[in-house]
């Protein structure tokens, strides 16, 4: 039954969804309201979005696991799992107390949210932590968690809403992740002069395609060809490029729908660790 | 060769990053004439009637912002300058940022109002089950706004977008690979017959090119498609000149960096064949 039981699920999930997607989708100007099989897949991909949910949960949890692992196990690169913790628990923290500083207490949210500013018509500036506006003003409350009378909205000429998390994601991970990614251009300038040799005719037809794609991409390239490499580039990617892309496409879709088929007949069992 | 081959690769990055550096602080920007993908993207936003609702997605991460931002910037100047309504949404954790940003810097700057001219849906966790959700009901999708968490009805947006997908007019995504586009035309496009534009980077672009021109009406393609596109979208809009010419100083800058590795490639083949002659 171990086994049974959850391909008896994989099965009857797989055939629901396939017959939503076989059933009209709901459109109120022809008349069409969701079907049973739509409020079924509905659901089941609610499912989906919690198990994707857990998932990162899970994530989490792993990443801690591993590096906290390492750590005691005296690892050589036990300094960059220290910080790597760290940052993710700061992180973490400075963002859960932002989404819930309305229920937290007012010691934590004065240490861990940066107060906002009302800049008032008048050129009054007043300090606090917006809680929200109605149709009528904004809703302020001071450091000591009290309540501050409301402040129309005709009056108001600025809100600034300063935020450690964007401050965070801004100035140290965005900077941080891009130059990682541009680090790929040295590398790719590297391999280029190492590793990209003319030893046979399919891979100097690779080196030549490749120089050409790259020159008719740029206008110096362009300029520099006497623009013949944009018109080769154009015929290279509209033609061989599309139909190989096409064929690879076909392909893989084929492959998934086998796979598919082979999950819901209940033939493909790798899922199951099998 | 091996001699001539192992000199300290460091020579290289050193060469490619003052090449680069240099010509982006001193170089002139430059006009790039449009391609035929990007002026159909730019053609298909001008022919969206006024105060139609589309769908803008933000599927990238800081990674890939330097390709993608620019595009979802002048793509949301666009479609405002033009009175088109829009529902941002991102399938990728590290977006909203992004996205939050332009929204708040742009809306204001054409008068438009929360809720009524546009919405911040923002993530939804799912990848292409997300996309999945969103296509056959936004509602379900995105219970609430992400900025007010106010319910989905008490948006008059929402209100007209409806249940079903069929009440988007078009699909935006700025997507940087998975989940993006090409999840996006199986869960969305196809199935509930909802135009789609992309901005992609350079490596996703020829994965697109199957969907051109159905689904996919026009796609802009890497920084180049970026460029050429504000180049198109600039003339009506001031605020978008400076970031349409630091792109264009940024293509310069690419276009050298172009030559420099099709240099290398030159050169690294020229020493192997000496090599090889001596050799034999």
């Amino acid at each position: 039954m171990k086994r049974e039981i959850p391909i008896l699920l994989t099965v009857i999930c797989g055939l629901l969804v396939v017959a939503a997607f076989f059933a009209p989708a709901p459109d109120a100007a022809r008349g069409l309201q969701p079907s049973v099989w739509q409020a079924i897949n509905s659901e089941l991909l609610e499912w989906a979005k919690i198990l994707v949910a857990v998932a990162f949960l899970l994530g989490i949890a792993n990443v801690v696991r591993i590096n906290l692992r390492q750590i005691q196990a005296r690892h050589v690169d036990r300094p960059y799992k220290v910080v790597l913790l760290l940052s993710m628990f700061a992180f973490l923290v400075v963002g859960l107390a932002e989404m819930h500083e309305r229920d937290l207490p007012n010691g934590i949210v004065r240490v861990l949210v940066p107060a906002d500013h009302v800049t008032m018509k008048d050129g009054h500036v007043v300090a606090g932590w917006v809680q929200g506006a109605t149709e009528t003003g904004i809703r302020m409350r001071d450091s000591d968690g009290h309540d501050l009378p409301e402040i129309p909205h005709d009056q108001v000429a600025l809100v600034s809403e300063p935020s450690a998390k964007m401050w965070v994601y801004f100035k140290i991970f965005a900077p941080l992740q891009a130059t990682m990614f541009s680090l790929l251009a040295f590398y790719v300038a590297s391999a280029t002069f190492r590793a990209f040799r003319a030893r046979s005719f399919e891979s100097t037809l690779l080196l030549v395609a490749g120089a050409v794609v790259m020159l008719g991409q740029v206008k110096i390239g362009n300029d520099l060809t006497g623009g013949m490499a944009a018109p080769v580039e154009a015929f290279l990617m509209d033609n061989f490029v599309k139909a190989a892309e096409r064929a690879i496409a076909i392909g893989g879709s084929l492959g998934v729908l086998a796979t598919g088929l082979r999950i819901v007949l209940g033939l493909e069992r790798s899922y199951l660790s099998e | 060769m091996a001699a001539a081959l192992a000199f300290d690769r460091r020579w290289i990055y050193l060469g490619l990053g003052l090449l680069i550096t240099g010509l982006y602080a001193f170089g002139s920007p430059e006009e790039l004439p449009p391609a035929a993908p990007v002026q159909e993207y730019y053609d298909a936003i001008e022919k969206l009637p006024e105060g139609s609702i589309v769908m803008l997605s933000a599927d990238f991460d800081p990674a890939s912002a330097a390709e993608l931002y620019p595009m979802f910037y002048g793509t949301l100047h666009h479609l405002f300058r033009r009175n088109i309504r829009v529902v941002g949404v991102c399938t990728w954790p590290a977006a909203p940022p992004f996205s939050r940003e332009a929204f708040r810097s742009i809306a204001p700057q054409y008068h438009k109002e929360y809720g009524k001219d546009w919405v911040e849906l923002g993530f939804l966790v799912g990848d292409d089950v997300a996309m999945g959700i969103i296509g056959q009901s936004l509602r379900s999708a995105y219970p609430n706004d992400a900025l007010s968490k106010a319910p989905y009805d008490s948006f008059p947006l929402l209100r007209d977008v409806g249940d079903s997908s069929r009440g988007i007019a078009m699909l935006i995504t700025i997507s940087a690979g998975f989940p993006g586009i090409l999840e996006w035309i199986p869960q969305l496009c196809t199935r509930y017959d909802v135009p789609v534009l992309a901005g992609t980077t350079a490596v996703q672009t020829p994965s697109l090119y199957p969907y051109h021109p159905r689904p996919l009406l026009g796609y802009l393609g890497s920084a180049t498609g970026a460029t050429q596109y504000l180049q198109l979208v600039a003339p009506g809009t001031p605020a978008l000149v400076p970031v349409r010419e630091e792109n264009q100083r940024r293509m310069v800058a690419q276009g050298w960096g172009h030559l420099y590795i099709v240099a290398l490639i030159v050169l690294g083949n020229i020493i192997y064949f000496r090599s090889r002659r001596r050799a034999a």
